[in-house]
């Protein structure tokens, strides 16, 4: 990666937290408790705890507060995800693991050989 | 439940369980440390930042297997059952534990350079097609942002602020991080180290915690027994004296879906297996007090209407049931959440 690119990346997540961090100061003060009523009158603990949350999700709670909330799921296209996810996790990363072992560096020459036994270099 | 919320809700089986994962971690943090600082090569130039690095690295990936490794081996094992209770606070100390990781290794190697550590994390090494010389920096990154985002989400808070889908999504992308963090230690430390350790425990962990998702995911099948809608659609699943009092039956629907057949108190009900919280499963669980009481955290449902008892709102699909020739019969389309649903009385059953 170039560094311009990764400049711009880095460069975007500061911006993201920043206004994540915005929100989030807007969310511990009143909007924890406007999304989820049972939250009202919580401590300020609890609120303090939600600020990593509301600065890391922001774009989402947005979303909820504009949009709602969408019908929840059937269990089982949870459980079919769940199954999805390691139908595709075990191929994926056995072969990474596969390659990762096969083109290993070999170990210097010194080092592949019992302790102790040392070659000298020639002519010196 | 979600009425009231406190940062953390403590109880004496909280304080234990966290106590016995933070004593454990501190062993094998300082054992990791004096094995790696003991058994180093003469010629080694290994600095104790970068031993303590892989030693905090090393708990996080141990931890991050035990949590992924609870939730199967409590299917297969009861006993394992409390494990599972406060398993999001092994998530938290997890991602603490991988933070730490990534600070020491951003100080160690990043630190002094002139760029933003971040910027000099992406761009100090641009050889995404090599094996050996992969960034594997990025994809430990990448699984650290997952691991934040699990981790800040984790109060019950963000469950109902999320909505439950979104949340269980989220939550998913653990096993992402895991696949991740797996090859992030291949394409790491195992490419620069001769020590065979390293590739053995990742290698032996992965297969372990896959084979314990697909033993767990078998033996789920077969044990929730499947059952074929009679004609008229509703599903004998036997005598009720063939369910233990306060306990349940699971079956799978030809749909795919898992039903809770409970008897209790001379009266049969049925209630969808997947507990509101996490996905629990409700048929393992108990009768307690009149309500179904999910094995894992405790959630409580009336039977009757798949509700929580007052002042908690949370809803389960219910399903109907009646007792006929000494059989019990459930009806497999789910009521929505929270529909009450006559329990069939046992007694007044005709066998
Ligand atoms: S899954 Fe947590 S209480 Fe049921």
């Amino acid at each position: 990666m170039s560094i311009a690119l990764a400049t711009a990346l880095a460069s975007a997540l500061g911006f993201y937290l920043l206004l994540g961090m915005a929100y989030g100061l807007y969310f511990i003060t009143f909007g924890a408790q406007s999304m989820v009523p049972a939250a009202r009158g919580s401590g300020l603990g609890f609120r303090l705890m939600t600020l990593p949350g509301a600065v890391l999700l922001w774009p989402v709670l947005l979303a909820r507060l504009i949009k709602g909330y969408p019908k929840p799921e059937a269990p089982r296209a949870l459980r079919q995800a769940h199954v999805r996810i390691w139908m595709f996790l075990v191929p994926l990363v056995a072969l990474g693991i596969m390659l990762s072992l096969m083109l290993r560096p070999a170990p210097p020459l010194n080092e592949s050989l019992p302790k102790g036994l040392i070659l000298e270099e020639r002519g010196s | 439940m979600s009425h009231g919320y406190t940062a953390v809700q403590w109880n004496g089986f909280k304080w234990r369980y966290d106590l016995v994962v933070l004593a454990g971690l501190a062993v094998f943090i300082t054992s990791f440390v004096l094995l790696t600082m003991g058994s180093r090569d003469p010629g080694q130039s290994l600095t104790l930042i970068q031993v303590l690095m892989r030693a905090f690295g090393a708990a996080a990936f141990l931890l991050l297997n035990v949590i992924l490794a609870i939730g199967p081996l409590a299917r297969l094992s009861p006993r394992i059952k409390p494990l599972l209770y406060n398993r999001r606070h092994m998530g938290v100390i997890c991602f603490i534990l991988a933070l730490v990781h990534a600070g020491l290794s951003l100080l160690w190697y990043q630190g002094f350079a002139d760029l933003n550590p971040i910027v000099a994390l992406f761009a100090s090494n641009t050889r995404y097609t090599s094996i050996a010389g992969f960034p594997f920096e990025s994809l430990g990154f990448i699984a650290l942002m997952l691991l934040a985002f699990l981790a800040v989400s984790s109060h019950d808070y963000w469950q109902a602020a999320l909505g439950s889908t979104l949340w269980k999504r989220i939550h998913l992308g653990v096993y992402v991080a895991y696949g991740l963090l797996v090859m992030h230690i291949m394409l790491g430390v195992v490419q620069g180290e001769k020590d065979l350790i390293y590739p053995a425990s990742v290698i032996g962990a992965f297969c372990l915690i896959a084979g314990l998702h697909g033993a767990s995911a078998i033996i789920g099948r077969l044990r929730d027994r499947k059952v074929r809608a009679s004609l008229d659609g509703w599903i004998n699943i036997g005598a009720p004296q063939s369910i233990k009092e306060n306990r349940a039956r699971i079956i799978r629907t030809p749909s795919g879906d898992r039903i809770a057949v409970f008897r209790y108190d001379g009266k049969v009900s049925a209630v969808s297996n997947v507990c509101a919280h996490q996905n629990g499963p409700l048929g393992e669980g108990r009768v307690i007090d009149g309500c179904i009481t999910c094995p894992w955290h405790g959630w409580q449902y009336r039977p009757e209407d798949g509700r929580s008892p007052p002042p908690f709102d949370e809803k389960i699909s219910t399903y109907r049931v009646q007792i006929d020739g000494g059989m019990v019969y459930v009806h497999p389309d789910a009521l929505p959440p929270g529909t009450p649903s006559p329990p069939a009385k046992i007694s007044e059953a005709k066998s």
